[in-house]
This record gives structure tokens, sequence and C-alpha cells, in this order.
């Protein structure tokens, strides 16, 4: 049987004629060959130098402690070592030191890497087991026709839908001032005071929909709510109480804020900077569109 | 079976010896092969710790030989792809590293193709996912369904004519469905959908957007006190209704209702009772 790939495979003990074979298995192989090398000095203590030419005419060295020293000593004739002073010992265990730690590293790396194998090889299994089951939605892309496309995509739209709001609801949950406060309430009311929320997200849509006309109706409503936040920085003794609530209820409106934005997006293709200046405005007013409800809340 | 062995100095002095001897044999014996392999001209000097023996490969007369051809390069040349132990198992690690990051992504996205088909054949209920689930299978959803709009369009490009295949029996999405509530929470919901399908990076942009926005709106009210002295008059009349009854705030969102009036919409008319009813 003819093997697909090289992998365990025995090759005859010559040199290669493929040139970029050739230049494959030398990289592969040099990089092997370094490697034992390293494995010798680190077991053995031993010093090593190695030096190859690579078919292109590269150098390529490896060498403990380095590729000099060994050399030197060897074309010198010198097998012992000169005597070595406190300095170069030094040197000596700092560098065994960090090729310690280098070494353990690299186990570690190692031993990840290994895990991450078994688990791919667990999912391949799982995979291979799906397709014996004949699900055809679970081919690749390419493979479907397109009846089944449209249908899938259908279905994949849907899904992405119930996702989403999973995901909103999620980090909405996270939110622990305002909405842990709504729960309560929920708690306390029911089914009312949940439908009662999604009312006021209508309102900012609606809001958005109005013309210049009424933004400048509004703009005259502005003008009470925008005394509120200096008050609250005044000590005024009786806004004091009303701080906290307002530091509380500001935070959550980052997110119908956000939505607006997209809104504003998707409605109006032309944005003229008069009208951006104005629904900024109007946006500021949502800011001040909680708190009176809050407080009868609160009342 | 032989065990791992653990990467650091071997202690013991006859095992220490022994290994050196089988490890360096194996070593050279990778250093012919790479030789005869690839035609090339190498050399090595190894030096055990515990005698005096330098053993150079393949032999003295050709490591000299190497050697003088090694000197003829420059320094640069020399040293651009000389390394020493340290250096080389930092390149290792890094590699190993780059190898690592790689696969668990591959397996992430394994996992997440197998989530979604789960929820799709109805196997997994979505509202039982975790967060960080949630959002890797929206990211895998928005790539996979773009495979196949996009699949769809060259299809049609092509005018390929459409066979019957059923879809998919007992998808999760058309049960979870039943449970929105209809009416206007429902429009509601599908409203925020709508908002959110943009892609992730445009919700950043928004944001973004958003967060710079503040400043300019702090900037205007400051402008407003300053220009307008009539603008403190009703800033004390309103701390004067602060301090009153608890009521007068309903009364400062009695101006809402009016707003809404304006607005001739079903939605509307559905929210307007509903307020009252809180009020």
């Amino acid at each position: 049987m003819v093997k697909k790939s090289k992998g365990r495979q025995k090759i005859e003990m010559v040199k290669m004629k493929n040139e970029s074979n050739l230049q494959v298995t030398f990289s592969k192989r040099r990089s092997g060959l370094f490697k034992k090398a390293s494995e010798l000095c680190t077991l053995c203590g031993a010093e090593v130098a190695i030096v190859v030419f690579s078919p292109g005419r590269k150098v390529f060295s490896f060498g403990h402690p380095n590729v000099d020293s060994v050399i030197d000593r060897f074309i010198n004739n010198n097998p012992l070592p000169p005597h070595q002073h406190n300095n170069m010992q030094l040197r000596e265990t700092r560098r065994n030191s960090i090729v310690q730690d280098l070494n353990n590293h690299l186990t570690q790396v190692l031993s990840q890497l290994e895990t991450e194998k078994k688990k791919y090889d667990e999912l391949k299994k799982i995979r291979e087991k799906t397709k014996a089951l004949g699900n055809w939605w679970e081919d690749p892309v390419e493979e479907l026709a397109l009846s089944q496309l449209e249908g899938f995509k259908g279905n994949l739209e849907n899904l992405k839908k119930v996702v989403t709001v999973e995901a909103s609801r999620f980090f909405q949950a996270n939110v622990p001032n305002f909405y842990v406060g709504s729960s309560s309430n929920n708690a306390a009311f029911g089914i009312d005071d949940g439908s009662h929320i999604n009312p006021d997200m209508d309102l900012f849509s609606q809001r958005r929909m109005m013309d210049i006309n009424a933004f400048n109706y509004n703009q005259n409503q502005i003008h009470p709510n925008h005394a509120l936040p200096p008050f609250g920085n005044n000590a005024y003794g009786i806004n004091e109480g009303f701080v906290p609530e307002y530091n509380v209820n500001f935070r959550p409106e980052y997110n119908p804020n956000q939505n607006q934005i997209q809104n504003q997006n998707q409605v109006q293709i032309q944005i003229q900077n008069q009208s951006f200046k104005r629904e900024n405005i109007s946006e500021y007013e949502h800011h001040h569109g909680y708190p009176p409800q809050s407080r009868s809340d609160y009342y | 079976m032989r065990g791992k062995m653990k990467l650091s100095f071997i202690e013991n002095d006859s095992v220490r010896k022994t290994t050196f001897t089988k490890r360096k044999k194996g070593m050279l014996k990778k250093f012919n092969e790479l030789v005869t392999l690839c035609g090339v001209d190498a050399c090595a000097v190894i030096r055990s710790p515990y005698n005096s023996i330098q053993e150079p490969w393949p032999s003295r007369e050709g490591v000299e030989e190497v050697m003088s051809k090694f000197m003829e390069f420059s320094v640069l040349d020399r040293t651009k792809k000389m390394v020493d132990q340290e250096t080389f198992l930092r390149q290792r690690i890094a590699k190993e590293t780059e190898r690592l990051q790689k696969l668990r992504d591959e397996n992430r996205n394994s996992q997440i193709r197998d989530l979604m088909f789960g929820c799709l054949k109805g196997e997994v209920d979505v509202s039982h996912l975790h967060g960080r689930d949630l959002l890797d299978l929206n990211v895998f959803l928005n790539k996979y369904l773009n495979g196949v709009i996009r699949r769809v369009e060259i299809l049609k490009e092509n005018g390929e004519s459409s066979s019957s295949v059923p879809p998919p029996i007992g998808v999760a999405p058309t049960v979870v469905d039943a449970s929105v509530p209809i009416g206007f929470d429902g429009r509601m919901i599908q409203d925020q959908n709508q908002n959110q399908q943009e892609p992730v990076q445009f919700q950043y942009q928004a944001l973004y957007d958003f967060y710079d926005q503040i400043p300019k709106k702090l900037h205007d009210f400051n402008m407003k006190m300053n220009i307008d002295p009539n603008q403190s008059m009703n800033l004390d009349l309103n701390d004067g209704e602060d301090e009153g009854i608890p009521c007068m705030d309903n009364n400062n969102y009695h101006p809402e209702i009016d707003c809404l009036a304006t607005v001739t919409t079903a939605p509307t008319d559905v929210c307007a009772p509903n307020i009252i009813n809180d009020l």
C-alpha cells in the first residue's frame, strides 16, 4: 500500500534529488539535530558545537556554551578548561539557571500541546460519528443545493435572533445596580412592572421618529430637567437624597442610548449638523426621562 | 515502556555517563543522516564533562576544513544563524506556543460548530448557555450565515434549479420563537434584534461615538447656563418644587404624555393606557 504522506515511512539514505524536498528535509532535520544537541547539553553537561552549511550556502550553528569557545579550545588542542575566575563561574551558574527555567517552560508548553492534541482527536472522533448519521446540513456549505441553502439560511437566522436575545439578556443581568432594583420591582409587582419597562424603550424609538418641530417642542420641555444635575452637585439638603438615586439611574441609560445611535444610523441616511445637535439635546433629555419615574417608585 | 524523561541535569554519575554515550551515538547518527540526505558540509565537536577527550566529527581534518570555510564568512553572516542553548530554547518555546494557540483556536471552532448544530437540532437549549459560549456562538453564527448567504447568491447567479429537499427536523428556534411575547412586546424584541444584528465592530464604533458625545452635551449645557440669566430663575423654581409634594414629580412626567399625544400611531395608543395605570 502506498502511503499518502511521508509520516512513519522509511526513506532511502542517499542524497535527495528533488530540490524543494531537500530544502524542507534540511530544515526539519537541522532543527531535530539541534534539539538532540540541546538535550545532551542539559542532561549530561556536555559541551557541543555544531556547524552546518545549508544547500543555499548559509551557515547554521549551535553551541553550548557557544560555538567559538568550543571550537577555539578544539583547534588549540587544549583539552582542559582554563582555570575559571569567579566572574566566569558566576556567569556559568546564571546561564544554567536561565536554561533550566527555559527547559521547564518548554516542558510545560509541550504538555499543554499534548492535551490540546488529545482534545482535537476527541472532537474529530465525535464529528466522524455525527457524519455517519447522514445529517446533510452539517456538510460543507459548498456541497449543498440552492433550496437546501435557503431553508438552512432561514433556520440560521432564527437561531441568530435567539442567540442575540440570550446574549443581551445575559449581559444585562450582569449590570448590578439598576437591574437588581428592577428585579426586586418585578418581584413586587409581577408582570405589569415588567411590561412597564418596555414602553419606555418604545418611547425613545417614537421620539427618534419626530420631526424638527417636535424637537423644538421637546426643547421647551427640557429646561426644567436641565436643572437637576447642577442642583445635585450643590449641597442642598433635600437634593443630597436625590444624588445617589440619580447616579444609580445614570449607568443603565448607556444601553438604550447605544440602541438609539444604531436607530439613528438606520433611519437617517444623511444627518445635517443642525439636526445632529438637536438630536444630541434630545438624547440629553432622555437621560432625565427616568428620574421622575424612578422617584415615583422610590416614594 | 520508558517514562517521559525529565529535562534537567542528571545527578547520578554512572547514569549520566551511560546517557551521554547513548545519546551522543544517536545524535551523531542523525548528523550522518543529515549530511547524507542533503549533501551538505558539516562538522561537530563534542566534549564530555568527565574526561578530557574532545571528539570531532567527521575527523579532526574534516573539522578544520569546515571551520576554515566557516571563518571565510563575515562575522555578520556567521552570527546571523548562530544560536546558543538559551537562544535555541527561546526560539523553540515561541514556535511551540504558536502551535498551541493555533490548535486551541481550531478546537474552539469545532466545539462551537457542534454547539450550533446542537441548537439547530433542538438538542441544546440556548437559554442555558454561558455568556462566553453565547459570544463565541454569535460570532461563529455570523460567519457561517455569511458563508451560506454568499453561497446562495452564487447559486442564484448561476441559475441553478432548486431541488425539493426538506429542511431539518425539530429545529429549536421554532420552539423558542413560540414562547416570545406577541404584539407590543414582540415588536419591541424584534426592534432590539434588528439593532443588534449590526456587526460587532460597528457596536464598538457606536459605543465610541456615544462616549465622545457626553462632553459635548455638558459643554452645551454650561453654555446655556452662562448665556441665559432666566435659566437660574427656573432652576430656583424647580428647587422649590422638589422640596414640595412628591406628586409634583408626576406632574413633571405629565408633559411626556402631551408630547406623545401629538403622534398618531398605534403603538403609542397602546402605550398610553399603561402609563396612566402606572401613574
